[in-house]
């Protein structure tokens, strides 16, 4: 006894879109130009995006460049550099104020 | 323009040429409404989501590492969405109650619609898609077989059972209807 024959095809044909032609060539219009729609404002985006970032990279070195070199180092008060100088030089602490022994007009 | 193969055309239509991309839709988008009804069971929505998912694929033709195998390609998309729009069907619509949007056919073969979307449910996922591929679209079983990741054999079985049980359920309902005279 051989292999039990494949059933008949089933008729599908209720469920095929492609039976309204007019509506189905509107369906595969429709599919094809909103694709190609999309591939247009994807590469909008990417073209405006590259712009982008290549003008926001050019201010950037552009700032780069035109900051001031070798910029002093700030440096501390004087008073603060003066409390240095007492404390690694053993000042006196009249000499550190600039207050003269004889009477500054702070002396008391 | 001549009859081009499936991966000359994926060539095509990555380059930007719109008669390859309408080429591409014209033979594929009935075997993407094919998986998509296989998952949603609602010939609409399978509509809406076989063409979301078309555009999206041809967005992304790139990607489509082996153009000769674009037919699988896609089926893998089409599915994804559908089985995407299946879970956002149940979040809004939990029992099921929202019937398919009428259309402007027949009444009979509105009727018959219906009696083939009832019958299809009794199948499991892979004979839906076998059955509609191989009978709607008049795909082969190798075609199937690649697209779908499945051995020759498995496809005649599945679809050895689809179209009995189809059957055996299409000829139950019709004469239900006999009997009650509709």
């Amino acid at each position: 006894m051989g292999p039990e024959p494949e059933p008949e095809p089933i008729d599908l044909s209720a469920l095929d879109p492609s039976r309204d032609r007019s509506r189905w060539d509107r369906m595969i219009a429709q599919v094809a130009d909103r694709s190609v729609e999309a591939a247009r404002i994807w590469r909008t985006v990417v073209r405006r995006g590259t712009v982008g970032v290549v003008v926001a990279a050019a201010a950037a070195l552009a700032l780069w460049w035109s900051a001031p070199r070798n910029k002093p180092a700030p440096t501390a008060p004087d008073q603060a550099m003066a409390s240095l100088d007492w404390a690694l030089r053993d000042l006196g602490p009249d000499e550190l104020l600039g207050i003269e022994a004889a009477g500054g007009r702070d002396a008391r | 323009m001549t009859e081009l193969s499936v991966a000359e055309l994926v060539e095509r239509a990555r380059r930007g040429d719109p008669v390859a991309r309408d080429q591409l839709v014209r033979r594929h988008l009935r075997a993407a409404y094919a998986i998509a009804l296989a998952v949603l069971q609602r010939p609409a929505d399978a509509e809406d989501v076989a063409q979301e998912a078309f555009i999206a694929a041809l967005e992304r033709l790139a990607d489509c590492r082996e153009p000769a195998r674009f037919s699988g390609w896609l089926v893998r998309i089409v599915r994804n969405r559908a089985l995407h729009a299946l879970e956002r069907r149940r979040f809004r619509d939990p029992v099921g109650e929202a019937r398919d949007v009428a259309d402007d056919r027949a009444p009979s073969d509105a009727l018959l619609r219906d009696q083939l979307v009832s019958a299809l449910a009794e199948l499991g996922p892979a004979q839906r898609e076998v059955v509609l591929l191989h009978d709607l679209d008049g795909w082969t079983h190798a075609e199937i077989g690649e697209a779908l990741g499945l051995s020759e054999i498995h496809c005649r079985q599945h679809l050895f059972t689809a179209r009995r049980a189809l059957r055996a359920v299409l000829s139950a309902t019709r004469e239900d209807n006999h009997g009650t005279g509709t």
